[in-house]
């Protein structure tokens, strides 16, 4: 059986997260970029993914299930989907997930989907270990986005986002943060849970906080999950993230960390490198052909005795420092 | 251009109903070393035009012919000489707005559109008819590949006389509707009751990797699940 590990693929804006450990996958998160996830699937000879989960009903993290439950190259076994509906102009995209969902259960190829809550508290793939740390079951169960919670605040749909620390029998873990935002942070603060983890990927890919100050926001997330690692998936033609001020509290709160970015932000960068780059791992990444990646495709070792990272810090650095004058991170 | 370049794709077939564009195109591809000859398409069937395509290497059909009094459009033409005749055929529109009716229909097989301006540059047109070339030889590249999709009829219209439908596409990046015509669609939708179809998700395979919506193109429709046997989504 290969070393478990977590990788974390570039998909331009969205997230996608794949855990393996040799014998089950896991999908989290199916952003549009439904062709770099098949290419990497194909890539591994992945054909069945023993669980897929999305994070909340946002296209950048739920649009790229409908071509993956309609791909008749792949099976899937259970599909946890967070039940907040409540988020405006998603509804045409959840129906089409509906349709694709039967379909793909009327072709024996998925189960029904379920809910993602902290009802499945752990959820089991061999050797992998998947914590559902939100959306809490209470709330989505008696309130959506635009109720409050236990405290009386607002519940937005990113106060709702699933949070999920993935890792394995062996030790490291990842925290996919999905678009969780202060209020919903708070709410994990209030229920004692512990988010530590070696790697965080940084919510709402290090975009503006909706309901908090963007520095107060990361610099409390970080103090809670202590990571050794940042990472910000993001696009750099959409938006223009990570934002300065978040990178800036990430570093000030977490000595050496190490910050990754999926692509090179025009923060750090006016213009991208004219040759390809070296230093990348050899999986698709939807930066690649327009020279757009920074670290790219990412692939974190969930197995303690083995954590070697890929991009290696060494051969990132030598990049950002080749191609990245104003870069954020350094 | 390489003499192999041009062998490959000389002679090519000129089709437009206007005189003067037609021989334009000869003149650029005359001075490019490109042997070309004018199709006559003025009152003439679809079938004798075609006949004409079988001592052409390659093509260039401007889209719209309705000064040759033809009931076909380039596009139809186009798609022929791809799909059945082989024949690397370019595609030239002077209506962008074209795109999202009559052509997108093709655009399976007409991997190349090019506005008017973009066919007066004969690099560009020869770049064209090769991208063409290596479709038919190799298939679809990765840009243009299809996977399967669900799309949502967001709206239905009368767009130039026909019934078209705006729809936006799961999986695809952008969230603006494309315009495409319902002949695709199945029946009743088609042309029995064609607005019955507004609101309807229906599955097709759809080259999503695509960012220009001109260049987004639909294939292999398929009815989706009745609401009545969905399953439950969270």
């Amino acid at each position: 059986m290969s070393c478990p590990e977590l990788i974390i693929l570039d998909v331009g804006h969205g997230n996608c997260a794949l855990a393996r450990d040799g014998q089950h996958s896991v999908l989290i998160d199916a952003p549009p970029k439904w062709a770099t996830i098949k290419r990497t699937l194909r890539h591994l000879d992945i054909t069945r993914l023993d669980g897929v989960l999305v994070s909340h009903q946002d296209r950048d993290h739920l649009s790229g299930t409908v071509p993956l439950l309609l791909d008749k190259e792949f099976s899937i076994g259970e599909i946890y989907v967070n039940p907040d509906t409540s988020k405006k102009g998603t509804a045409t995209e959840r129906r089409r997930v509906q349709a694709a969902a039967t379909r793909a259960v009327q072709e024996g190829r998925a189960k029904p989907p379920d809910a993602l809550s902290t009802k499945h508290a752990t959820l089991v793939f061999g050797a992998l270990r998947i914590d559902v740390l939100a959306p809490p079951w209470e709330v989505t169960s008696w309130t959506a986005a635009g109720g409050t919670d236990d405290s009386g605040a607002s519940l937005t749909p990113h106060a709702l986002s699933g949070v999920v620390r993935v890792g394995a029998d062996t030790g490291r873990t990842v925290l996919l943060a999905g678009d969780l935002d202060n209020a919903g942070l708070d709410d994990l603060i209030a229920r004692n849970i512990s988010l530590k983890a070696d790697w965080l990927v940084f919510p709402h890919h290090g975009g503006h906080v909706s309901d908090a100050d963007d520095a107060a926001f990361a610099t409390k997330l970080c103090r809670e999950v202590s990571p050794e690692a940042v990472v910000f998936s993001h696009s750099r033609t959409k938006y223009r993230n990570p934002q300065p001020a978040v990178v800036a509290a990430v570093r000030g709160e977490i000595r050496d960390v190490r910050i990754a970015c999926t692509q090179l932000s025009r923060n750090c960068a006016p213009t991208v490198p004219l040759a390809d780059p070296t230093h990348l791992v050899d999986l698709p990444a939807a930066g690649r052909g327009p020279r757009c990646c920074c670290a790219g495709t990412l692939r974190f070792s969930l197995d303690a005795g083995d954590p070697v990272d890929h991009p290696t810090i060494a051969g990132h650095r030598a990049f950002i420092d080749k191609h990245a004058d104003t870069a954020l991170c350094i | 251009m390489s003499a192999v370049a041009v062998a490959e794709i000389a002679p090519v077939g000129i089709v437009d109903d206007e005189d003067e564009q037609a021989q334009a195109l000869q003149l650029e591809l005359t001075d490019a070393g490109v042997e070309s000859h004018i199709i006559a398409v003025k009152r003439r069937s679809f079938e004798a035009v075609i006949a004409d395509f079988q001592t052409m290497r390659s093509g260039v059909c401007d889209h719209v012919l309705r000064k040759a009094q033809v009931a076909y459009t380039g596009a139809m033409i186009s798609d022929h000489c791809n799909r059945l005749l082989g024949k690397p055929t370019v595609l030239i529109t002077g209506f962008p707005m074209d795109n999202n009716t009559t052509i997108r229909l093709y655009r399976p097989n007409v991997p190349v559109v090019l506005d008017r301006e973009s066919a007066e540059d004969v690099e560009c047109l020869l770049s064209g008819i090769h991208t063409t070339l290596g479709e038919l030889r190799d298939g679809r590249p990765p840009s243009r590949d299809t996977v399967r999709t669900a799309i949502t009829i967001e709206r239905v219209a009368k767009d130039s006389n026909i019934w078209v439908a705006d729809a936006t596409v799961g999986g695809w990046e952008r969230e603006d509707a494309v315009r495409f015509p319902m002949q695709q669609l199945p029946e009743p939708y088609r042309t029995a009751d064609p607005e019955s179809a507004e609101g309807k998700i229906f599955f097709c395979w759809a080259n999503l990797e695509i960012a220009e919506p001109d260049e987004l193109f639909f294939e292999h429709f398929e009815d989706a699940p009745a609401p009545e046997d969905l399953v439950e989504l969270p």
